[in-house]
């Protein structure tokens, strides 16, 4: 169903790909998680596969299509078959929950009857009746991300992407969710989730593709978010965090302080004048004023 | 696409946006209005051409007693002279359509006529007149040769063709009319960069629309459509208002106030507005589909 041959997405204005080599295939009706820290590379995956991006080099093949020789217009087409979910749900907020689903088939053209079949099943599926008429902000967390799966299915794609559709609600309707994803994946559509959620990779036993700075590290069936890994992972950052922070101490560049740099200095100054307080060094305590000022 | 729906979202969009619109539709209604002005001057002047070089006159005066005339020598045109001339002309036609002799005396008393409302009247004196043949002509562009032929002669004080002045008043009306049209593509300019900011801004404002309907696949014509058709709306609707205020110019200040006031000169009537009507609305049209349509090329990928 979906088919990466060694793909490389290098971003114009950054040299490190964020995607690099991949290579992997997700057969129909699978389900599988995609897992690995932020930047990581996942979200690229998932608009390579709707063709939000175009990969740099590599194939990717999407429900027999081959993305790189797609012509512009075929795109609508290959999304049609390609529902999304989001971590925001990206909902119409002036729509009701009827309304929202309804526009996903009203801007490919399916007539009025198919609207008033399709919508209400759709909405039963998720477990939203009798909430049809209410707006987006009357709804919870837990319903708005309901909504949105609804938007994404009806029209009964045969694979649907989420990326970290768990990432703002609660654990238990995170569950919730996931229960939903997986009886959508048993009705036969493939399932492919990003996800930061430990629990519920754990808990679900199902395969894992883990993405690591842009490599996939780990292909694994039946496997886990892989903690340990990650923990190492969280560890380097902040090393690397950390190396950033002295580099800019020893350039102690002048120039006023602006964005990420102003974030990196200040908790930097915090320890390094307590630091001076203790040890009495005085070149570090120069450091220390030069910053201050 | 459904109909309903597009016009619906169609009628959401423009109540959304709706300063915006109307800004549009003023723009386009001044810029068009402008530039109907300067199409409907050119008529005029077209007009007046046909109704003016039918009647063209050149005139031949002849001498009188104390002319100041170089070619009368101060002495007055003898008969003999005078009958010489009116032979000459009768054989002249068919360039030559009429020849009617108009006396020193005759003159006088048309020109108190004239402007017996003007201090003019009253300063003129009778010397200032001349005899003269007025010869109108079948063709009006073969008045040189009824000038070459008398220009000179004996007891011909001057030939003055009319078209001359006439061809200096066009002139000053074919000024006129340009610079409305260049005005007026000034404003069409303004127009177009209205246009395109406010798509600019609208494809912003809806940039959540736009992107699920990428997301979930709808095509670049459905996703574009609103945009342009907006845009079309309110221009056509700028057009219009334009058309209405052309109409009204016409209607009331030409047909019903200039042609009464004025009335031995023929002016343009509404089937002229008719007639720039349709050029009009379809420039408009094709601007604002081509505007949009740029402009989304830049602002709403897909």
């Amino acid at each position: 169903m979906i088919l990466f041959d060694t793909v490389t997405k290098t971003y114009r204005q950054s040299t490190r790909p964020a995607l690099a080599e991949v290579s992997l295939e997700v057969a129909r009706g699978e389900f599988v998680f995609v897992v690995g820290s932020s930047g990581s590379g996942k979200s690229t995956l998932l608009r390579l596969v709707i063709r939000e991006e175009r990969a740099t080099s590599g194939r990717v093949l999407v429900a027999g299509r081959e993305l790189d020789r797609l012509p512009d217009r075929g795109v609508p087409l290959l999304r049609r078959e390609v529902g999304t979910v989001f971590q925001d749900f990206r909902l119409l907020p002036n729509k009701t929950v009827h309304q929202n689903v309804a526009f996903a088939l009203q801007v490919i053209g399916k007539s009025r009857s198919v609207i008033r079949q399709t919508v209400p099943e759709t909405l039963a599926t998720v477990g939203l009746e009798g909430k049809e008429k209410r707006l987006p902000h009357q709804l919870s967390g837990g319903e708005q991300q309901r909504v949105a799966i609804a938007r994404a299915i009806v029209n009964k794609p045969s694979i649907l992407l989420a990326d970290e559709p768990t990432g703002n609600l609660d654990p238990a309707t995170s569950r919730e969710i996931l229960l939903l994803l997986e009886r959508i994946n048993r009705a036969g559509t493939t399932v492919v989730m990003a996800t930061h959620d430990h629990e519920i990779v754990n808990e679900s036993r199902k395969r894992v593709l883990e993405l690591d700075d842009g490599r996939l590290v780990r292909d694994q069936p039946e496997g886990d978010y892989g903690q340990l890994n990650s923990a190492i992972r969280g560890a380097r950052v902040m090393a690397e965090l950390d190396d950033e922070l002295r580099e800019a101490v020893a350039a102690n560049d002048p120039g006023p302080p602006t964005g990420a740099t102003r974030l990196l200095r200040m908790p930097h100054r915090h320890t390094r004048s307590s630091g001076s307080a203790s040890s009495g060094s005085t070149s570090t305590a120069a450091t220390a004023t030069e910053e201050r000022d | 696409m459904r109909l309903g729906f597009v016009l619906g979202e169609l009628l959401t969009g423009l109540r959304r946006n709706l300063s915006m619109a109307v800004s549009v539709v003023l723009v386009t209604m001044i810029s068009m209005y402008l530039l109907g002005l300067g199409l409907l001057a050119q008529r005029q002047v077209d007009t007046m051409k046909d109704y003016w070089y039918d009647r063209v006159q050149v005139s031949v005066f002849l001498c009188v007693q104390g002319s100041q005339y170089a070619n009368c020598g101060g002495k007055a045109t003898t008969a003999a002279q005078r009958e010489q001339i009116r032979s000459q002309l009768e054989q002249m036609k068919p360039p030559v359509k009429d020849v009617f002799y108009e006396s020193q005396a005759e003159a006088f008393a048309r020109f108190k006529e004239q402007f017996k409302n003007s201090p003019l009247g009253e300063q003129a004196t009778e010397r200032a007149f001349a005899d003269s043949f007025r010869v109108s002509l079948a063709d009006a562009s073969k008045y040189d040769v009824v000038v070459s032929s008398f220009q000179g002669a004996p007891g011909v004080g001057r030939v003055q063709d009319q078209k001359q002045l006439l061809d200096r008043f066009f002139a000053f009306m074919n000024v006129v009319s340009w610079a409305a049209i260049a005005l007026s593509a000034l404003m069409v300019l303004c127009a177009i960069l209205l246009m395109a900011t406010t798509i600019r801004q609208t494809a912003f404002s809806r940039r959540r629309e736009t992107g699920i309907m990428r997301l979930v696949g709808a095509s670049n014509a459905t996703i574009q459509l609103p945009f342009v058709m907006e845009t079309v709306v309110s221009s056509i609707l700028g057009a219009g208002l334009a058309l209405t205020l052309l109409w009204a110019t016409v209607r009331y200040g030409v047909s019903g106030y200039l042609s009464r006031a004025l009335l031995d000169t023929a002016f343009i009537g509404v089937p002229d507005v008719l007639a720039v009507g349709p050029w009009i609305l379809g420039g408009v049209m094709g601007l604002a589909v081509v505007t949009s349509w740029l402009t989304l090329r830049r602002y709403l990928r897909v």
